[in-house]
């Protein structure tokens, strides 16, 4: 299922690769998708990963829109403080135990208005992740909130219910 | 002709991005902060000198450059998060520039993790 | 329209100055290193400007080069950065 996948995609970037949507395009990458993962096989996948269609639809939607709006408030702080921008190291419950999710929020953090993921510390379940902007504690627990709602909005989309549920009421204290 | 008025003001909305994020690369004080204009702004302004492209060009050739952006959003954020890890760990980060940093507490006890090999 | 695509690639090239400025003067390996991935977004950039403004599509292969390299580039400098932090 996992390598079906795999080979999916790859045969994806390949026709993308050549630019046009032919019958040669299309089994050439998939034939080159099967020679690449039976040659490098992809890492073992522990369980199947719960995908909400809707919810991910709405993740995708959320961080384009975002992209838009992190890049404008990065922008103004530049234009606006310079060099006496400042910035805070948070730290955040992590509430999902999947690598995948985990990966997937690292890089929705990365992507997201003027945050880095740190560094994750997976036995104690936090991330440390640092925002660009905040200048006094009431700016620091708006970027908290804000961080807390791009771990919810995946985990809606990936995470089990049970985490679902955990981080909307974090998001709500 | 309307497509060639919508590519054009895409690449110049495109350029600016761009020119607003190397401003923050010069500007911003420190390697964190850095990084943040180098990553977002500069993703945006890629993404909109792109589109600005594709709508000039045959749907094939468009279709490539699509590819491009979609190695963008995969890359960007690794490149972010290396850059800053090893910012952090390294010591480049200056306590004076932040309001609150949660990790400091943690970091004597614990130390950077070495990296494998 | 030409006069639109030559201050379009003037906005590029004033930021590409600015990304030297930060690449020459540092102070960090990890500026310089962030500092030349953004110039290489810039000349990717540029160059989509290009394939805009001939209307030809025969570059864009670079382009999936060019976006390719730097990941790799970058990914290996801001690696190398760390480990000699850690062996300083």
């Amino acid at each position: 299922m996992n390598r079906a996948l795999s080979v999916a995609w790859l045969a994806f970037v390949w026709v993308l690769l050549w630019g046009s949507f032919t019958l040669l395009t299309v089994v050439g990458g998939v034939l080159v998708g099967y020679v690449v993962t039976a040659v490098w096989r992809p890492g073992e996948m522990q369980g199947r990963l719960p995908v909400r269609p809707l919810a991910l639809l709405r993740l995708v939607g959320f961080l384009a829109r975002d992209i838009v709006v992190s890049s404008a408030a990065v922008s103004w702080q530049t234009l606006r403080f310079g060099p006496r921008t400042r910035g805070a190291v948070l730290e955040l419950p992590l509430l999902s135990s999947s690598d995948r999710v985990v990966a997937i929020v690292a890089g929705a953090y990365s992507l997201s208005p003027g945050t880095l993921v740190l560094q994750i510390d997976l036995r104690e379940s936090r991330w440390y992740i640092y925002v660009v902007g905040p200048r006094d504690p009431a700016d620091v627990e708006t970027a908290r909130r804000a961080a807390l709602g791009v771990q919810r909005r995946v985990l809606a989309a990936f995470g089990t219910p049970e985490e679902h549920r955990t981080a909307r009421e974090l998001e709500a204290r | 002709m309307i497509l060639d008025i919508v590519s054009a003001a895409l690449l110049l909305a495109g350029a600016s991005q761009c020119l607003l994020g190397a401003l923050g690369l010069v500007r911003l004080p420190s390697v964190l902060s850095r990084m943040q204009a180098a990553t977002k702004p500069q993703t945006l302004g890629l993404f909109l000198i792109l589109a600005g492209a594709a709508l000039r060009v045959p749907l094939e050739s468009a279709v490539t450059l699509l590819l491009v952006a979609v190695f963008q959003v995969i890359t960007a954020p690794v490149i972010a998060q290396l850059v800053g890890r090893s910012a952090y760990n390294g010591g480049s980060v200056q306590p004076r520039l932040l309001v609150v940093d949660e990790l400091a507490p943690r970091m004597p006890s614990e130390g950077p993790e070495r990296p494998p090999g | 329209m030409t006069t639109v695509y030559l201050i379009v690639l003037g906005v590029m090239s004033l930021a590409g100055l600015l990304t030297l400025v930060r690449l020459f003067q540092g102070p960090d390996a990890l500026d310089r290193i962030a500092a030349l991935d953004v110039f290489i977004v810039l000349i990717i950039g540029a160059t989509a400007v290009y394939v805009a403004f001939y209307r030809d599509g025969s570059n864009i292969p670079l382009l999936v080069a060019f976006a390719l390299l730097a990941f790799v580039g970058s990914a290996t400098a801001a690696r190398l950065a760390e480990r000699r932090e850690w062996h300083r």
